[in-house]
């Protein structure tokens, strides 16, 4: 029963133990993690803006190399056509003059790519305006050169224009070289993170490692400006340095986890070796007064035996045979209650009437008290009847008594009472002895206990009376309780009514 | 980079039309490096005819000095995604190997390999310590992730870009087995690429591999700059297929090829068989990237000649061919006028034929039949497409009988087998099989790669 007890006491505290550790274990990890998400997030935003640098540093650089080209370039139609068929950038090109397409020369003949363009670029010429409008919002001054997109069959048409004098010439760039160059040119090493470069969906270039998982969302991500606006950059952190840290972490726990288990399982297999060891030893001790019993009822038989036929002899030895038998019978007790202590009875409840049992325990004890002087008095109020055990009631009220002719015979009184409430029997034995200090009364419930002064100093005793009576009060679901009075000690045994 | 654009274009500027106009008055060597000719089908019309003619202009690369071979600036761009694992791969890698062997120590090679992400294996370098370059091959050729086509090439073009001369063979040998399925993977964003390579002077080759690859694409890449396509069905016949390229890379004798055909008032352009090029009016102008030695690449127009009178003969076109002499490291100009001539003999007329030019100009109408047919294939259409490949085969094989002259009836003949050939593997062959087999034929037929 006890030993079940303290299993679940020791599991709680474990329990509690862990859970603290674990809890505070999932906090220093939601932290790191939080820092660490941070951490990657800033870098993504970093290697993005690096990425988008690199991009549009390309796309810059075709700009200034067409620009250069236009301050060398004769506008006659065999160097723009030499120009269209051998520089790897320009797809295709077109000269406006006072808004006016010069070129390609819609009225002379016309191969097939030059039709197309014409047929593409035809909202331009309608309205060479577009061309600012669709770059410039704020109006303080004309650009006289920029960007202009629009798409032809999925893929986007990127123009570059420049206006010199009535003139505007607009470049058709290569798509797929500037595609080609970003490509080829790209020399990010961002291991372990993955990076994917793509135009309106379609993926354009993509760094990818182990870590990279499709159906994860990037951890930054970012559309480039115009004309580019159709690019993003996805990055993808990997996972893996997150994962180290709660496989570390969690590790940790687990390892501190598992040490404090261990700690408390060998203190909780200490304990219990502790207590079957005291409880090994009680049950010696049981055995050993259960085997003194048996002589010692012989032996008090026989002195008894004796005495008798010493009495009819009228023999001077029946003062030593008297001691004899008083001794044995004081042994027989203290055999008794240290049986008692190791091993309780079953509990037999009955009817009992409460100022009958204790006129019994009056007259039992009178004559004892009478040698020493003590004037037993008793109280008890009318129809004092309750369900109890019997022996226990009558066991307890015994070792109060039999404590107070042992401690208290100075004080010449002891006074035995019972009275009632609504609830409760309360059956009290006052002494009028010296008392005790209020240290003191706090252990003499405890085992073996026993009080140091000159009070007890020639009574022998187990120390275990008291204890053993608290013991049978609680096991009648009543208290036994002790108090110091004016002068003396007062014991109230309190059991329920019913 | 930026510089170097600069310069090329402003070379390109300034010294092309000078080139051409100071060219064009004397071509300083009297054997022709390239040997070029114009002719028509039929020079001799009945008179009041408006009959469709056929002008071809042939040009054959002179024989090439074997002791001056041009030095060869060479990007080996290899797939090696998960699909190349196992035969596949260790055949690319032993045909890498065979093509650092076939050079010699001045070529510049660069080996880029690309799975997710193209990476530049050997960065553009010369060819002189080849047991390292071949280390390198095999300890980085090895099977890894999906197929970044463009971003390969794109690489490709940066490192032939590093050494780029004039005076080089600028080429980048494709090698895949797959889709691409990285980064821009359209037919016409690679057509695209193929351009802006073709525009730098660089020819791409493309070398497709077993029957998963998107011959579409291989091909539209190649065709800009001329490059040559094969379709290797078992990787045991790829180092052929290498033998074959290298054959054709170390003999170019010619680059930068541009023909002008100019029509006279009268005569009208109809269509070019085979080639594309550019017809704006009445002037028709296609571009070759190269010249091989000893190989005949042709431009085959179709040409509404004007009416004439008997007895008459009217100019009907001038034909303006220049090129870079790789031997000569300048740039050649030659010019040829083709005149028609009218009778009213029928027999006149027939005599006056030249055969291998009407079987030229059948084989290419052929050719544009069998692109038909492939897209009868792609619409599920088996059976129509193989129709019109067994009936090209029946009609190439009536033309052989029909004509006289040797060269001719061997061209038809050999067409008309290949055509049995295309039929017989549609019956037996997979369809991925037979209709890589049929671009193959149709793209060497256009460009008139040599096939064997």
């Amino acid at each position: 029963m006890k030993s079940k007890k303290f299993l679940y006491l020791f599991m709680v505290v474990t329990v509690l133990i862990v859970g603290l550790i674990g809890y505070f274990g999932y906090r220093t990890l939601s932290q790191e993690s939080t820092l660490n998400e941070y951490q990657t997030q800033q870098l993504a935003k970093t290697r993005v803006a690096q990425t988008q640098d690199f991009i549009l540093q390309q796309l810059r650089q075709k700009q200034i190399r067409l620009n250069t080209i236009l301050t060398y370039l004769k506008l006659d139609p065999l160097s723009l056509n030499t120009l269209i068929a051998q520089d790897s950038d320009i797809e295709a090109l077109f000269v406006l003059e006072h808004n006016k397409l010069v070129f390609p020369n819609a009225y002379k003949p016309l191969n097939q790519k030059e039709s197309l363009f014409i047929q593409l670029i035809a909202p331009i010429i309608q309205d060479p305006t577009i061309l600012i409008a669709k770059q410039h919002q704020s109006d303080d001054k004309r650009p006289d050169s920029g960007w202009y997109v629009m798409q032809e069959q999925q893929q986007p048409v990127l123009i570059y224009w420049h206006n010199i004098n009535d003139r505007t010439i607009g470049f058709k760039l290569s798509y797929v070289k500037l595609l080609s160059d970003i490509v080829s040119s790209i020399d990010f090493n961002y291991e372990p993170d993955s990076l994917v470069i793509s135009d309106n969906g379609q993926v354009l270039y993509q760094s990818l490692t182990g870590a990279y998982d499709k159906a994860k969302q990037p951890t930054y991500n970012q559309a480039l400006p115009f004309p580019l606006h159709a690019w993003k950059i996805d990055y993808y952190a990997s996972s893996s340095s997150n994962y180290s840290l709660y496989y570390f972490t969690l590790g940790l726990l687990a390892i501190v986890i598992l040490a404090v288990g261990v700690i408390a399982l060998s203190l909780y297999r200490e304990f219990n070796r502790a207590t079957r060891l005291a409880s090994q030893q009680v049950s010696f001790v049981s055995q050993v007064s259960h085997e003194l019993k048996t002589p010692l009822t012989n032996i008090t038989l026989y002195a008894e035996m004796l005495k008798e036929m010493e009495q009819e002899e009228d023999s001077q030895n029946i003062h030593y045979l008297e001691v004899i038998i008083s001794e044995s019978r004081r042994l027989s007790r203290l055999i008794q209650n240290v049986l008692t202590f190791t091993k309780l009875p079953q509990i037999n409840l009955q009817p009992l009437d409460i100022s009958q049992l204790l006129s019994q325990i009056q007259t039992i004890f009178t004559p004892v008290f009478e040698v020493k002087g003590i004037h037993l008095s008793m109280s008890v109020e009318e129809h004092l009847s309750t369900h109890s055990d019997i022996d226990r009631i009558t066991q307890v009220i015994s070792n109060l008594l039999s404590n107070a002719e042992k401690y208290a015979a100075e004080g010449k009184k002891v006074q035995l009472s019972a009275s009632q409430d609504d609830e409760n029997i309360y059956i009290r034995v006052r002494d009028y002895g010296k008392g005790l200090s209020d240290k003191e009364l706090k252990h003499i419930f405890q085992p073996f206990y026993r009080v140091k002064s000159e009070i007890t100093e020639g009574v022998t005793g187990t120390g275990i009376g008291l204890t053993i009576a608290r013991q049978l009060a609680q096991s009648l679901s009543g208290t036994l309780t002790a108090e110091n009075c004016n002068s003396g000690l007062a014991f109230t045994l309190c059991i329920p009514r019913t | 980079m930026n510089i170097k654009y600069l310069f090329s274009a402003l070379a390109l500027l300034s010294g092309s039309t000078f080139a051409t106009l100071t060219d064009l008055v004397s071509s300083p060597y009297p054997t022709p490096y390239v040997i070029a000719k114009s002719e028509l089908s039929s020079p001799i019309i009945l008179e009041g005819s408006q009959e469709h003619n056929y002008l071809k202009v042939s040009l054959t690369g002179g024989k090439q000095d074997t002791n001056k071979r041009t030095p060869i600036n060479l990007a080996l761009v290899i797939d090696r995604s998960t699909s190349m694992a196992g035969d596949r791969i260790e055949k690319a890698r032993e045909a890498a190997i065979l093509a650092i062997n076939m050079l010699k120590d001045d070529d510049i090679i660069s080996i880029i390999a690309y799975d997710d992400d193209a990476h530049v294996v050997i960065p553009a370098t010369k060819a002189n310590n080849k047991q390292k370059l071949i280390n390198t091959i095999n300890e980085k050729i090895t099977p890894q992730g999906w197929t970044a086509l463009f971003a390969g090439v794109s690489k490709g073009i940066k490192e032939v870009n590093k050494f780029h001369k004039k005076e080089q063979v600028n080429r980048i040998i494709l090698l895949s087995d797959g889709q691409a399925n990285v980064g821009p993977s359209s037919t016409k964003e690679l057509a695209d690429l193929g351009i802006v390579a073709a525009k730098q002077g660089i020819a791409v080759t493309t070398i497709g591999l077993g029957a998963s690859y998107n011959e579409d694409l291989m091909t539209a890449l190649a065709s800009y700059s001329d490059g040559n396509h094969a379709f290797v069905e078992k990787s045991a016949d790829l180092e052929a297929a290498f033998v074959r390229e290298f054959k054709d890379v170390m003999s170019v004798v010619a680059q930068e090829v541009t023909i002008t055909i100019h029509l006279q008032d009268g005569a009208k352009p109809v269509r070019l068989l085979g080639r594309d090029g550019d017809i704006k009016g009445n002037d028709v102008t296609v571009k070759m990237n190269q010249l091989y030695s000893n190989q005949e690449k042709y431009v085959l127009l179709e040409v509404i000649p004007p009416k004439g009178k008997e007895n008459e003969k009217k100019p009907l076109a001038d034909v303006t061919i220049s090129y870079d002499n790789l031997q000569t490291n300048k740039k050649d100009n030659q010019e040829n006028r083709i005149d028609i001539a009218y009778s009213k003999s029928e027999q006149a007329v027939k005599q006056a034929i030249q055969e291998e030019i009407v079987v030229d100009s059948a084989i290419q109408k052929a050719n544009l039949d069998n692109e038909k047919a492939i897209k009868l294939l792609d619409e599920g259409k088996k059976e129509e497409a193989n129709k019109i490949i067994q009936q090209n085969a029946i009609t190439l094989d009536a033309l052989s009988g029909s004509v006289s002259s040797p060269t001719a009836k061997g061209k038809a003949s050999v067409s008309a087998i290949e055509n049995k050939k295309l039929s017989d593997d549609l019956d037996t062959k997979s369809e991925a099989v037979s209709r890589k087999n049929m671009k193959e034929s149709t793209y060497q037929t256009q460009k008139q790669q040599s096939k064997n």
